[in-house]
C-alpha cells in the first residue's frame, strides 16, 4: 500500500507479468508488478525507454492480456471487465495519431460516439475549450502542429470525463511553453478530482507534478511511494556536495567527513569526493577541509533532484516500498 | 459496431482513391463503347442484332478489373493504416471490442463496394445504351444486376485478402504491394501461364490440316487435343479469382437473352438463365465465397488476438 489509508486505491495489481515471444525470443516486458495507485493523485510511472511502462498501462485497460498475475482498475478486473474500465478511463497513448483528413471536431465526434455520449457536441466544445483548441475545431487535423495534436490527444482522453487519465510520454516533442501549459492543465484536472497516471522517462519535465511515483526498470517495479517518502525516508539524502581537490584526501579526512552530523553517504572520486547529506552541511564540510589545509579547486553544492532518486533505484538497488 | 460502420462508410465514400477508380472505370468504358460506335459508323455496317451481348461482354472484362482494384483499395490499409496513423490505440482504448471494430469495417466495405459498383455500372451502361440507341429488356437489366452481384463478390474476395495482408503486415505499403502482386498474378500471369503449361503438358497439336472432307477420326483427334489443353488451362486458372468471376459473369452473357443461336431477339427467361449459370459454375461461386469468408475469419482471429505493445 502506498501512503495514507484515507484514499481509495483505484489501481491494484498483483504479480502482473507480461511475456512476449517464446524460447530465444522471449522477452519479459513486465515482471511481477505490484502497482498501487491512489485516487485523486498524480502517479508517475518512471523508467527508461523499453522498461515496460507502456506494456504495464496497456494491461491495465485491456489492450494487452497479462501472461500471469491479476489486477483491478476502479474495482474492475483488468481481463474480464476491461470494457468497463475503458468506459471510465481516458488514455493518451504514446505515438498516438488522428484521422488527418477529418477536423478536430469530427475526430472527437467519433470518439464521443464510441463512448455513447448523449450530448457529444456540447462536450466536445467543452473539452476543446479546456485544451485551448475551440477556435480551430473545424480545421483538419493535418494542419495542426505537434503541440496542437498533443492537446487534441488530451481532449480525446478527457472526452468521456474519465475518473482516471493515463498519459503515456505526454510531453515528448513539446516545446517548453507547451510543456508548461500541459503541467498547468494536469494540476487543474487533479483539482477537479481526477486521478492522473503519467508514464515518462522525462522526470525533469514532469516530476514536479507527481504525488506518487513508481520506478520501473527492466519490467520490474523497483521503487514505489510518495515523492517525499522516496526522497527522504528511502534515500535519506537531501543534499549533494561535489568537491574537487588538488591532492588526494587522506583516510583520516574522509573519516572525519563521514562523522559530520547529517552526512549519509560519501563517494571518493578520481579528483575529489562526493558527499550526500540529509541536511545542509556545506559550511561544516568546507571548514573541515580548509582547516586541514586541503586545497579546493571546485565546489558544487546542490539539492538532490528526482533524477537522483531515479538514478539511485535504476542502478540495481533492491526493491523498495515506501 | 454501427459507429465504426458509419465512420468507415463516410471515409470510404469520401476517399479520393475510390472516386478516381470509379471515374477511370466509367470513362474508359465509355471510350471503348464510343470507339465501337465510331468503327461501325465508319464502315457503314448495321449494328449486330446481339449487340447487347457485346456490350455486356465488354462490361465483364471491365468489371473484373475494377472490382479487384476497388477491393484492394479499400482493404490494403484497413488495419495496418490504423497502426501507422496511431489511431488504433486511441480507438481500442474506448469501450469497444475488437470484433465490433473489424466487423464494422467489413460491413462498411460491403456497403461501399456495392454502392460503387452499382453506380459505376449504371453510369457506364447508361452511356452505352444512349450511344448505341439500345432498348434494355427486363431480362437484360436482371443479367446486369446479377453481373454486378458477382462483381461485388469478386471485390469482397480481394478486400478480404487485402485485409488479411494488412493484418499480417504492419506496413500498408507491403500489404498494397502483395495485394497488387496477387491481382497481377490472377489477372495477367495465370491466363498466360495456363496456356504455356497446357501446351507443355499436352505436347504439340496433332499434325492434321483442316481441309474439306476430313475424317471423323481426324476431327475427334483435334477435339480431344483441344479438350486436353482446355482442361489443363482450367486447372491452372482455377487459382485465379478473376477467372471464376469471368466464368460466372461471362456465362450470363453466353446463356442470356438473344444469345443461343438466334438473332431474332427472342428472350430466355431470367430464371432459366440463373439456373443455367449456377448449375454450370457453382464451383466458381463457392470458391469466391470461400475466399471472402476464410481470409476474413483469419483476419478476425489475428486481429482480436494481436498484442498492442
Amino acid at each position: 500500500m502506498v501512503g495514507g489509508d484515507e484514499m481509495e486505491n483505484v489501481v491494484v495489481t498483483k504479480d502482473l507479468t507480461k511475456v512476449y515471444g517464446r524460447g530465444k525470443d522471449k522477452v519479459v516486458a513486465v515482471n511481477r508488478a505490484n502497482l498501487v495507485i491512489k485516487e485523486k493523485t498524480v502517479h508517475g510511472i518512471v523508467g527508461p525507454n523499453g522498461a515496460g511502462k507502456t506494456t504495464l498501462i496497456s494491461m491495465l485497460i485491456g489492450l494487452t492480456v497479462p501472461t500471469s498475475g491479476s489486477g483491478t482498475v476502479l474495482g474492475y478486473d483488468i481481463v474480464k471487465e476491461s470494457r468497463k474500465i475503458r468506459e471510465r478511463t481516458g488514455l493518451l497513448p504514446e505515438g498516438y495519431g488522428f484521422y488527418e483528413d477529418l477536423t478536430a471536431k469530427d475526430n472527437l465526434l467519433y470518439i464521443a460516439k464510441l463512448n455513447g455520449l448523449k450530448d457529444p457536441e456540447s462536450r466536445i466544445k467543452e473539452v476543446l475549450e479546456t485544451v485551448g483548441l475551440a477556435k480551430v475545431m473545424n480545421r483538419k487535423v493535418k494542419a495542426f502542429s505537434r503541440g496542437m495534436k498533443q492537446r487534441l490527444g488530451i481532449a480525446q482522453a478527457l472526452l468521456k470525463d474519465p475518473e482516471i487519465l493515463i498519459l503515456d510520454e505526454p510531453t515528448i516533442g513539446l516545446d517548453p511553453s507547451a510543456a508548461r501549459d500541459f503541467r498547468n492543465l494536469i494540476r487543474e484536472l487533479v483539482k477537479e478530482g481526477k486521478t492522473v497516471i503519467i508514464c515518462t522517462h522525462l522526470l525533469r519535465e514532469l516530476g514536479e507534478l507527481f504525488t506518487y511515483m513508481s520506478v520501473i526498470v527492466s519490467g520490474r517495479i523497483v521503487a514505489q511511494g510518495s515523492m517525499e517518502e522516496l526522497k527522504n525516508m528511502v534515500l535519506g539524502k537531501g543534499m549533494s556536495y561535489y568537491i574537487e581537490v588538488k591532492e588526494n584526501l587522506s583516510d583520516d579526512i574522509v573519516n572525519e567527513l563521514k562523522g559530520i552530523g547529517g552526512v549519509t553517504d560519501l563517494e571518493v572520486k578520481l579528483k575529489g569526493i562526493e558527499i550526500f547529506a540529509s541536511k545542509d552541511v556545506g559550511d561544516e564540510v568546507l571548514s573541515l577541509l580548509l582547516n586541514k589545509g586541503v586545497r579546493i579547486s571546485k565546489y558544487i553544492e546542490r539539492e538532490l533532484s528526482l533524477e537522483d532518486i531515479y538514478e539511485y533505484f535504476s542502478k540495481g538497488r533492491s526493491e523498495v516500498r515506501a | 459496431m454501427f459507429v465504426v460502420f458509419e465512420k468507415e462508410f463516410k471515409d470510404m465514400l469520401r476517399s479520393k482513391r475510390l472516386i478516381l477508380i470509379m471515374a477511370t472505370f466509367v470513362l474508359s468504358y465509355v471510350i471503348s463503347i464510343g470507339s465501337f460506335v465510331v468503327m461501325f459508323s465508319e464502315q457503314g455496317a448495321p449494328m449486330p442484332p446481339n449487340i447487347i451481348n457485346l456490350v455486356l461482354g465488354s462490361l465483364v472484362g471491365y468489371l473484373s478489373l475494377i472490382a479487384s482494384i476497388i477491393g484492394i483499395a479499400l482493404g490494403f490499409d484497413a488495419i495496418s493504416g490504423e497502426h501507422e496513423k496511431g489511431t488504433l490505440r486511441i480507438v481500442l482504448s474506448q469501450p469497444i471490442f475488437r470484433d465490433e471494430f473489424i466487423v464494422g469495417k467489413f460491413l462498411a466495405a460491403l456497403a461501399v463496394i456495392s454502392f460503387a459498383l452499382v453506380v459505376a455500372t449504371s453510369l457506364s451502361l447508361s452511356s452505352a445504351v444512349i450511344m448505341l440507341g439500345l432498348t434494355l429488356k427486363y431480362e437484360d437489366v436482371a443479367r446486369v444486376m446479377l453481373m454486378v452481384l458477382f462483381s461485388i463478390f469478386l471485390a469482397l474476395a480481394y478486400y478480404a485478402l487485402s485485409v488479411l495482408l494488412s493484418t499480417v503486415f504492419k506496413k500498408s505499403s507491403t500489404s498494397a504491394l502483395v495485394s497488387i502482386s496477387l491481382l497481377i498474378i490472377f489477372f495477367v500471369i495465370l491466363p498466360v501461364l495456363s496456356t504455356v503449361i497446357a501446351r507443355a503438358i499436352a505436347g504439340p497439336p496433332p499434325r492434321i490440316k483442316f481441309r474439306p472432307g476430313m475424317s471423323k477420326g481426324e476431327i475427334a483427334k483435334i477435339k480431344e487435343y483441344q479438350a486436353k489443353v482446355n482442361s489443363i488451362r482450367e486447372s491452372v486458372l482455377a487459382f485465379s479469382l478473376n477467372h471464376h468471376f469471368n466464368l460466372l459473369a461471362g456465362s450470363l452473357v453466353r446463356y442470356g437473352s438473344r444469345s443461343i443461336g438466334t438473332t431474332t431477339g427472342s428472350t430466355i427467361p431470367i430464371d432459366r438463365v440463373i439456373v443455367e449459370v449456377l448449375s454450370r459454375n457453382l464451383n466458381s461461386l463457392v470458391i469466391l465465397l470461400i475466399v471472402i469468408v476464410v481470409p476474413l475469419i483469419i483476419s478476425f482471429i489475428l486481429f482480436t488476438r494481436s498484442e498492442l505493445k
